[in-house]
């Protein structure tokens, strides 16, 4: 990695302060999925970690990213990181877990990796992992037919037309279905939250 | 299109669906009933809070690398006598080149005199690194 992969910490914090509060309430939007299925960890939780992972330069921040993106795939990555420690401890209470290790301690293990011929970084316990959280993502569906349909057509990565075609709906159903899963992904908050 | 079809590309998928369509939401849905200013004062202190944390995490780190470094600074593999090393640090000492209180050096033991040693070495190892280093600031 070289230094024009990653912005300077200086850099990183301003674009951070820099986020306004809608885009801040879509990280907390987004973070609440994120941590859908993580034992013990809240939206809130994960938000706060991956804004200290970043700010201590123990993961690069790409040049030109858009910050939620950001903060959605290092969300993605901790929540990860929280349910195999949790799956760890669960086998053996005893066991210390490692703490997350920074994006360099990766890269190193890695190559090491690579270079004693083990290539693929993603192994049978972690699919099992991601199954289990990706049950806990889908389940926004709570029940709703239609809403898994598309949560699912989402999951195999379609979008638009495709994604409808597949969920079997026309047009004005599918947009019926997104807006419903829109308000589960921004459910509204009473005003007495505010203060 | 290329169709990604493990459970862990699925979940990316679907988190990645997830963001486009809070991205694609009005504002006033994003902020669901709250007032962008509480949010946005929410996320500053959570900034402030992270970067304590980082701070104290670094320190942390930092701690526990001198101390790793420490704990395996037992210079057995050092090709000098405890003597030699006396001698050595008290010139540097003469020299100004270390911070010493020459006059316990006596007092030390064998040990501690070894690991003073070796210190020393790697620390004019690396004074020497930046002074070859064009880039060093000077």
């Amino acid at each position: 990695m070289t230094a024009a992969d990653r912005l300077p910490q200086g850099e990183v914090r301003r674009i951070l302060d820099e986020m306004d509060g809608v885009q801040w309430k879509q990280a907390e939007h987004l973070a609440r999925v994120a941590a859908r299925g993580v034992a013990g960890m809240e939206g809130e939780d994960l938000l706060l970690e991956a804004c200290t992972v970043l700010l201590g330069g123990r993961r690069r921040y790409p040049p030109g990213e858009h910050p939620l993106v950001v903060l959605k795939t290092l969300m993605r990555s901790l929540a990860s990181n929280a349910r195999r420690s949790a799956w760890a401890k669960g086998l053996n209470p005893n066991v210390s877990v490692e703490p997350e290790p920074s994006e360099d301690d990766q890269e190193e293990s890695g190559m090491r990796a690579l270079a004693g011929g083990a290539v693929d970084r993603v192994s049978p316990e972690d699919e099992i992992l991601d199954k289990e959280q990706l049950d806990a993502v889908l389940a926004l569906h709570g029940g709703d037919a239609e809403e898994e349909a598309v949560l699912v057509a989402w999951a195999l990565g379609m979008r638009g037309t495709e994604a409808m075609e597949m969920a079997g709906l026309d047009a004005k159903g599918y947009d019926a279905v997104r807006n419903r899963l829109r308000r589960k992904l921004a459910p509204f908050m009473p005003k007495g939250r505010n203060s | 299109m290329s169709r990604k079809n493990t459970y862990t590309e699925q979940l990316d998928q679907l988190l990645d669906a997830c963001l486009q369509e809070l991205l694609g939401m009005p504002a006033e849905q994003v902020l669901a009933g709250e007032n962008a200013e509480v949010v946005k004062a929410r996320a500053v202190d959570r900034l402030n809070r992270a970067a304590a944390e980082a701070g104290r995490r670094r320190l942390a780190a930092a701690r526990a690398r001198v101390q790793a470094r420490a704990s395996t600074a037992r210079p057995a593999g050092l090709r000098i006598s405890a003597t030699d090393a006396r001698a050595y640090i008290h010139r540097a000492a003469q020299g100004r080149q270390h911070t010493l209180a020459a006059r316990n050096l006596d007092e030390m033991s064998d040990e501690d005199v070894l690991r003073i040693y070796s210190q020393m070495i790697e620390l004019e190892g690396e004074r020497s690194a930046d002074d070859d280093d064009p880039g060093t600031a000077s």
